[in-house]
């Protein structure tokens, strides 16, 4: 697994190809959108899809923080995929997650998918600064410090010598980086949608997730009146 | 040969597409019609992403078995094949066409209509577009 170290608002930070963003000088890892038991919130609704994401989700959590060496984690948002999916977690999963948190500091921002819901014994907060730097999980257009947010899943498409490929990606620009869901079953929002405008720029640049890397495709985010669509 | 076969056609975007038919049959997913309006609770996952799934976590699920017979019976008579190979063993002719042969053009059609990426391959394909750009910029690599 290679990363790819950038710069943003003066730090220093590495991206991870599982969608994780360590931040060094802080020992602190930063991931997004997990959403916890999401396939099992399609069972009520008769859609029986296998229940095997959260499991995959915290292993990938494990290796994640083993790969950076944070001592410090903080989850952006959308841990869990609703306000119950705490319930329909199995016994062996809350022991995992349990493990994991276990030997570091997590830090928990508020989503809008879990309700409020925080693993029992500790507290989201709506944001949080850290050496001048705004964390919360959906993006505050009016927000003119440095931040960094989650919450939209960003995904690119590529087209490169007649190969079409679609990868989830950090976006970056100047002021704002997002960071890609780091579920296993999260599914992706086009970064050239409207809901991430204001993004659009010359110094846009995404960081695509690959298999064993973060690859960099040129810089430039701009609306492509093609693609364009609301959701 | 058989087992090797085997192992190989798994990997193929050929074996999901069976797959995405015994999901449909079995109610797993709905098929989805032009035009049809998606309700929030009918959210279409992709039996692709459920295909790899249950290779990984469920390798003798019943919709497995069903795409396995289905693919070694259906798709390439797999048994034929075994028997076949012996028979033109040393009796291959290779020769470069000018164009494609008749007999070749379904072959190249499928090939067009699966464009399927298996994710190691797409890191090859991203890393030859960030060379590609690192070339044409004449910049070092930034790590």
């Amino acid at each position: 697994m290679s990363k790819k170290s950038t710069e943003f608002a003066g730090h220093g930070f590495d991206l991870y190809p599982s969608g994780g963003l360590f931040w060094p000088d802080e020992s602190l890892l930063i991931v997004g959108d997990l959403h916890l038991e999401k396939a099992s919130s399609y069972h009520a609704s008769g859609q029986f899809l296998p229940p095997y994401d959260t499991g995959q989700t915290l292993a990938r959590l494990a290796d994640a923080l083993s790969a950076c060496g944070g001592g410090r984690v903080m989850f952006l948002g959308d841990v869990f995929h609703d306000g119950r999916a705490w319930g329909r977690m199995s016994e062996a999963n809350r022991t995992r997650l349990a493990d994991i948190l276990e030997p570091v500091d997590s830090l928990w921002i508020e989503g809008n998918h879990d309700q409020s819901f925080v693993l029992p014994g500790h507290n989201a907060v709506m944001e949080a600064e850290i050496g001048g730097i705004v964390f919360r999980h959906i993006m505050d257009d009016a927000e003119k410090r440095p931040e960094i947010s989650a919450h939209y899943h960003p995904a690119a498409v590529i087209h490169h010598r007649g190969t079409r490929l679609r990868r989830p990606c950090f976006v970056r620009t100047a002021r704002r980086m997002i960071i890609p869901a780091f579920g296993v079953l999260t599914g992706g929002l086009d970064c050239r949608d409207e809901a991430l405008a204001a993004l659009r720029g010359r110094d846009t640049q995404l960081y695509l997730l690959g298999h064993e890397g973060v690859f960099v495709p040129p810089a430039g985010l701009a609306a492509d009146r093609k693609r364009t669509r609301t959701r | 040969m058989t087992e090797e076969f085997e192992e190989w056609l798994q990997d193929t975007p050929l074996l999901k597409r069976l797959f995405r038919d015994s999901a449909i049959i079995s109610g797993l997913v709905e098929r989805r019609h032009p035009g049809q309006v998606k309700t929030g609770r009918q959210i279409l996952f992709s039996s692709d992403l459920i295909y790899d799934v249950l290779r990984r976590h469920e390798p003798d699920h019943i919709l497995l078995q069903a795409v396995r017979r289905d693919a070694m019976q259906g798709l390439i008579d797999a048994g034929r094949l075994a028997d076949t190979l012996p028979e033109i063993a040393g009796n291959i002719v290779c020769r470069r066409l000018d164009m494609i042969s008749p007999m070749a053009v379904p072959l190249i059609m499928q090939i067009v209509r699966e464009n399927t990426v298996r994710s190691e391959v797409g890191d090859d394909v991203l890393m030859d577009m960030e060379e590609e750009i690192i070339r044409a910029a004449h910049v070092e690599e930034i790590h």
